[in-house]
């Protein structure tokens, strides 16, 4: 859509489109940068052997593709913005704090679940998520109830998924 | 026919039908809310089938496939969203037809036209599997190599416009899948002194990361759908049969998504936007095209549920997904240590076969499913896609647990999930990445292959006459947009009267 619009459309745009374009350097910078250190992030088997038998034979091939495609698309996404792709959702409600907040909370579930156990956490974490994007506390405990006990009743008990004892009855008296 | 009967024989068991039966309610349910997707559905359920036999898990997750596509015509008719990528042909007349008052006939003309669609196309998998399963039994490494090579290369193609960014994330799940021990020389690539990643990057974290949590993240960023909606009414049994008064439209939109879902990467929405223009083509009055003609509705339909049959072609036959939903499904097989190729069809056609009866049952089962829970259906259209997301995060969590029960799983799945995230806000189609982590071994370790046995000459991929004609395919595959450019280079001056 964007395509006929370059860096002339003044600043704000061409600022927009800076993230985006520096993360995409940012990977094709680092995928140049493996390629170049490979010797000390692979192992070698200690002799000589032809470069299709090596081991970074084809890593070093797939970060070189990387390398140059990100390098590419960083500059074409300076010029034109990001490439228009099927999969992606239309963003029609731009809200980045919201998003980094709940893949952060998501992150906190990951490393409170060995302390509380299970079902506990996974309580807090529907709570703690709909209530970041927005919804009433009461409905967030309502639904973050309900989420957690069928996740608990399907996987830890008809499915047999194990999980730690939750390490926070060890700190209690008699624990 | 006796292995048809051995399939029929494995599929009718009360474990295997009640697999196929909520699968396929799921996979409606996952396509008709937008925004979902057979590919979150399957990530989400891919836990569920570990303890399941292949035929089991496989037949949870084809319904949820086949599923998927019919129910993203509800929300493209009533509320002119698609719920699929491939559901945007259906909102061209489904919608306008739907405000003219005729939602419940849209409605209908769609599942009828999806269930033909789809029934044919596993008729033409079943006739076609076999066959290229026996020719495929005499590939050596060289031919898998290059095959493989061209199903990316037909994804690149098929995504011509974003082709650098098609490459791009493509070498990315090249180089995701190289994590781990080199199987050749057992020393570790990339693992940086992590004892977790000496298995390389776990696939089912990945999927559920990369489709789950990052579609996840994305629905938090879309507004619930609009309160005003058309209404499904009651359903005229009379009106099912209507599809067949334009027998032309449907068989030609079915063999149309039958042959670009065997083809490797091309994907359905490209096979519904031919179809679509196709029918439009072909019609005696194509200005009433994008105002509720029932042929738009058939076209798009029915060719977007015959790629299902005929996709499974090349995952079956060479174990080569064409895009990213059988990317997922062929990601059941090896979590089940069943690796899909020729010799499948010798060693287990109890399974081959129990597929293609699944998905013929599969089939009915939608068709009976989008019937009877229509209405109920188009009431979930406007659940909060907040609440979706949030659950959507809770099940990936339990889902990249449970395979291993390791909290590492967990972390991969958060970072494939804000990779997968970020990668489709600055243009980066996933279905590369995923290819790229599945074919990566295979096409990584077969060109070793090659090239040892013809001892590092190129020559081995031009002196075996199939592995030729791959490559023949492949450099087709890649001048077509050169092709194109000299066609419409050529043509440019009759078109424009650039006048003094």
């Amino acid at each position: 859509m964007n395509d006929r619009k370059g860096i002339a459309d003044g600043p704000p745009e061409a600022l927009r489109r800076l993230p985006g374009a520096l993360l995409l350097l940012t990977i094709g910078v680092a995928a140049f940068g493996l390629a170049l250190v490979v010797d000390t992030v692979v192992q070698h088997a200690g002799r000589e052997v032809p470069f299709y038998r090596a081991p970074e034979f084809f890593p070093v091939l797939s970060l070189l593709i990387v390398g140059v495609g990100a390098l590419a698309m960083s500059l074409r996404h300076l010029r034109h913005g990001p490439a228009h792709i099927d999969e992606a959702l239309p963003r029609t409600r731009p809200r980045p704090l919201v998003v980094i907040a709940i893949a952060i909370a998501f992150a906190g579930y990951i490393l409170v679940t060995p302390w509380l156990g299970y079902p506990a956490s996974t309580a807090l974490f529907v709570a703690v998520g709909l209530k970041l994007s927005g919804r009433s506390t009461v409905n967030a405990l309502l639904l973050a109830l309900v989420t957690a006990s069928l996740l608990w009743l399907i996987f830890p008990i008809l499915l047999g998924t194990w999980f730690p004892s939750p390490r926070l009855l060890d700190l209690l008296p008699g624990g | 026919m006796e292995n048809l009967l051995l399939g029929a024989e494995a599929v009718f068991q009360w474990p295997v039908l009640a697999a196929l039966l909520a699968g396929s309610l799921i996979g409606v349910v996952t396509g008709v809310l937008p925004g979902i997707g057979p590919a979150v559905g399957i990530s989400v359920l891919l836990p569920f089938t570990f303890g399941m036999t292949p035929l089991t898990g496989l037949s949870l997750l084809l319904g949820v496939y086949c599923g998927g596509w019919v129910g993203g015509a509800i929300p493209a008719i009533l509320i002119n969203t698609p719920g699929t990528p491939a559901a945007v042909v259906t909102t061209f007349d489904g919608y306008p037809m739907a405000r003219q008052g005729e939602a419940t006939r849209a409605i209908t003309l769609a599942i009828s036209a999806s269930f033909v669609g789809g029934a044919l196309s596993v008729f033409v998998l079943m006739l076609a599997a076999p066959p290229i399963a026996r020719i495929a039994s005499q590939f050596g490494a060289p031919e898998y190599f290059l095959a493989a090579m061209l199903a990316l290369v037909l994804v690149v193609v098929a995504l011509r416009r974003n082709w650098l960014a098609a490459v791009t994330s493509i070498g990315l799940g090249l180089f995701a899948s190289t994590v781990g021990i080199d199987p050749n020389t057992l020393g570790q690539r990339f693992t940086f002194g992590v004892t977790e990643l000496m298995a390389g990057l776990p696939l089912v974290p990945m999927v559920i990361g990369i489709f789950g949590i990052a579609q996840a993240l994305a629905l938090l960023e879309t507004r619930p759908p609009s309160e005003s909606r058309e209404d499904a009414g009651p359903l005229s049994l009379r009106a099912l049969g209507e599809v067949l008064r334009y027998p032309v439209t449907l068989l030609k939109s079915s063999a149309i998504g039958t042959g670009i879902g065997a083809l490797p990467g091309i994907g359905t929405v490209l096979a519904t936007f031919f179809s679509y223009l196709e029918a439009k083509r072909a019609s005696a009055d194509p200005d009433s095209f994008g105002r509720g003609n029932p042929r738009g509705i058939i076209a798009a339909e029915a060719s977007n549920n015959a790629v299902t049959g005929a996709s499974m072609i090349p995952v079956l036959t060479l174990g080569i997904p064409g895009d990213a939903l059988t990317a997922l499904i062929m990601g059941v097989f090896i979590i089940h240590n069943v690796y899909p190729g020729p010799r499948l069809f010798v060693d287990n056609p109890e399974l081959i076969y129990g597929i293609f009866m699944s998905m013929l049952v599969i089939n009915v089962a939608i068709l009976s499913i989008m019937l009877c829970t229509r209405r109920w259906l188009a009431a979930t259209v406007r659940l909060d896609p907040a609440i979706l997301a949030v659950t959507i995060m809770a099940f990936g969590f339990i889902g990249a647990y449970a395979m291993t029960s390791n909290f590492f799983s967990v972390w991969i799945a958060l970072g494939a999930g804000v990779v997968g995230y970020v990668g489709r806000r600055v243009g980066l189609p996933m279905i590369g990445l995923l290819l790229g982590l599945i074919l990566g071994p295979m096409i990584e370790s077969r060109l070793r292959q090659s090239l040892s046995r013809s001892e590092g000459s190129l020559m081995i991929f031009v002196e075996r006459p199939i592995a030729l004609i791959f490559l023949l395919a492949i450099l087709f595959a890649l001048s077509l947009p050169l092709l194109r450019s000299a066609y419409r280079w050529a043509y440019k001056p009759e078109q424009e009267s650039p006048g003094p």
